[in-house]
């Protein structure tokens, strides 16, 4: 038995799985102790591939992200080029004095800072990222009880994993069957795919819309990265991210066009929190001194889209929660308690509980907060189905 | 834990496919970053979660392999060598940058996840991995040079011959350490043959 033999009978018994037969009884015994070694090794590389499965999602979101905010813009580059050209034309003529040509790129200048102010101008910029959870609109392509594909005005076809969705009526009851083709819904969920044209969204809720939204024109979205002159408009999309901190929202401005804001967390729990189901919902947006900005509901009296909050499709229910397990809670609202049902993968945000996403993700107990809650009444079960809760500071 | 498309560059197509998405990757392409991040994220996790102390700093190593190779895109030279080699190197520097750090804060923390898992497994009661205490003990006691044949080797399921490029050795050399590396684990382990005292070395 030579260490050159026994390595030439190792790796052949490693590439086969078989011992070698022309291996000797002490070789025989020596490679079959190294296979029970890598036995012992192939275990663990099983769980650690679990461990990189379950750690991909998140991953995947933040490397999204990062590929998002570090793209170069597509528009910048686009309009620097048609404004050079007619700055050459100026030049080139060769027919407009010095002082035309000045004075004309300055006036091409100050159009040009005025016009990019507002946005960075990126056309292909994300609104989701994998593990979002997310409330959105559109209209009912396909229809099946375990898929939904619908038709969103700002995202295209959007693919909705049903089997594990409630299906809401326009006040926010239980269903037993999917909205058919034609109806336009809202959905909740978590985002299973952000890229584009293949958006896919784990299903939570799948509510028929009671009011309609504005529908899109397919334009690509603008990101907004400073106030425009009217800072309010209309939320069609929102996003929060899976540590609850970082969010996204579309907001239609008055102008029309469709801008995709980054909020902070905190705002939209806020929106959130006041209205259960955002969308359609006018905003005023605040800038926070260069990070994300902050939304702030405009007063109901002031909304000249929404009234109540029956008109929204889904539900939503304030209270103080007890006897919370990892089912759900009962909330103690001011007409009685109420069984509250989460869905797998629902969402909590610490609002102004003053509770950390990893103090609650870590179990902390979250009896005596108050909460509001949107989701749908199941009458068969008499139990709330939530989608998201957002957590008020404790009474 | 094989990776799909893990080892195309074994063929001339694979060959062909990896230089043109290293090309694409290079201009910063997000569709072909998102195809690396598919492709390679599982293996660059396994390795780091076989160096690092618990599955939340191999998790946020990987991501941050993935950004620092995004950031130095433009500086990749695509002359055949495996893209995956390109971003375990940046994996390896991280993690070697991780490790210098917890030297110098103390003799308490420990270089590899081999030996921090052991721990880990008794200091956390849900840890997300149960890596047996018994193999992370005979794992901290293999040289760094067969701890890194065993992640390429039985980890990553790399051949002999990615395994020899990857840690620039030669194919004879990679075979020798591997059955060093196993004979040292299985008597780290207790295994009977070995404390009897056999296993050529």
């Amino acid at each position: 038995m030579t260490p050159d033999r026994l390595d030439d009978l190792l790796q052949r018994a490693l590439e086969s799985g078989l011992i070698p037969p022309e291996a000797d009884p002490a070789e025989r015994a020596e490679l079959e102790a190294l296979l029970a070694a890598q036995a012992e090794l192939r275990a663990a590389r099983e769980a650690v591939a679990r461990e990189a499965d379950a750690a991909m999602p998140a991953a995947r979101a933040r490397f999204q992200r990062h590929l998002a905010a570090h793209r170069p813009a597509p528009v910048e580059v686009r309009t620097t080029r048609a404004r050079s050209s007619l700055a050459a034309r100026l030049f080139a003529g060769r027919r407009l004095q010095f002082a035309g040509s000045l004075a004309a790129l300055l006036l091409v200048a100050l159009v040009a800072l005025l016009a990019t102010r507002p946005f960075q101008g990126a056309r292909e910029v994300q609104a989701l990222g994998v593990d979002d959870y997310v409330q959105l609109s559109g209209v009912v392509t396909e229809s099946a009880p375990d898929r939904v594909v619908i038709s969103s005005p700002d995202l295209g076809p959007v693919t909705v994993a049903a089997s594990g969705a409630a299906f809401l009526d326009a006040s926010g009851v239980a269903q037993q069957t999917p909205p058919a083709p034609g109806a336009a819904v809202i959905v909740t969920g978590i985002v299973r795919d952000a890229r584009k044209g293949r958006i896919a969204v784990d299903g939570q809720a799948l509510a028929i819309a009671a009011v309609d939204l504005p529908a899109g024109n397919h334009r690509p979205l603008d990101r907004l990265r400073a106030l425009p002159e009217m800072p309010e408009g209309m939320l069609a999309l929102v996003a929060i991210g899976r540590d609850g901190r970082d969010g996204r929202a579309i907001v239609i401005l008055p102008d029309g066009r469709r801008a995709l804001v980054d909020v902070d967390g905190d705002s939209l729990g806020k929106v959130l929190a006041d209205t259960g189901l955002p969308l359609g919902t006018r905003v005023r947006i605040a800038d926070r001194n260069g990070g994300p900005f902050a939304l702030e509901r405009v007063p109901d009296g002031d909304d000249g889209h929404h009234g109540g909050d029956d008109r929204r499709g889904l539900a939503r229910i304030a209270g103080t929660i007890r006897a919370a397990s990892p089912d759900g809670f009962t909330l103690e609202t001011a007409t009685g308690a109420v069984s509250v049902r989460v869905r797998p993968g629902f969402r909590i945000l610490p609002g102004e509980s003053g509770l950390s996403v990893a103090e609650i993700r870590a179990g902390a107990s979250l009896d005596g907060y108050s909460a509001a809650v949107a989701g749908g009444f199941d009458p068969r079960t008499g139990t709330f189905i939530a989608t998201v809760v957002v957590l008020g500071p404790r009474p | 834990m094989r990776e799909t498309g893990e080892r195309d560059h074994d063929h001339p197509a694979g060959h062909a496919d990896d230089a043109e998405l290293a090309a694409r990757a290079a201009r910063r392409d997000p569709a072909a970053w998102e195809s690396l991040f598919e492709r390679h994220y599982r293996s660059i996790y396994a390795y780091l979660r076989f160096r690092l102390a618990n599955s939340h700093e191999a998790e946020d190593l990987a991501a941050q392999v993935f950004e620092t190779a995004y950031a130095r895109a433009d500086t990749f030279d695509y002359r055949g060598v495996p893209i995956q080699a390109w971003l375990l190197a940046i994996a390896r520097n991280l993690a070697r940058d991780v490790i210098k750090k917890r030297i110098r804060r103390g003799p308490s923390d420990d270089l590899e996840a081999a030996d921090l898992a052991g721990r880990l497994a008794e200091a956390d009661p849900a840890p997300a991995v149960h890596l047996r205490s018994d193999l992370a003990r005979a794992l901290a006691e293999l040289t760094e040079d067969q701890r890194e044949v065993v992640r390429l080797r039985f980890i990553l399921d790399k051949s002999v011959a990615e395994t020899a490029i990857l840690m620039e050795r030669s194919e004879d050399a990679v075979k020798n350490l591997q059955r060093r590396a196993l004979a040292a684990l299985q008597r780290a382990l207790g295994g009977e043959h070995y404390l009897k005292g056999g296993g050529a070395s």
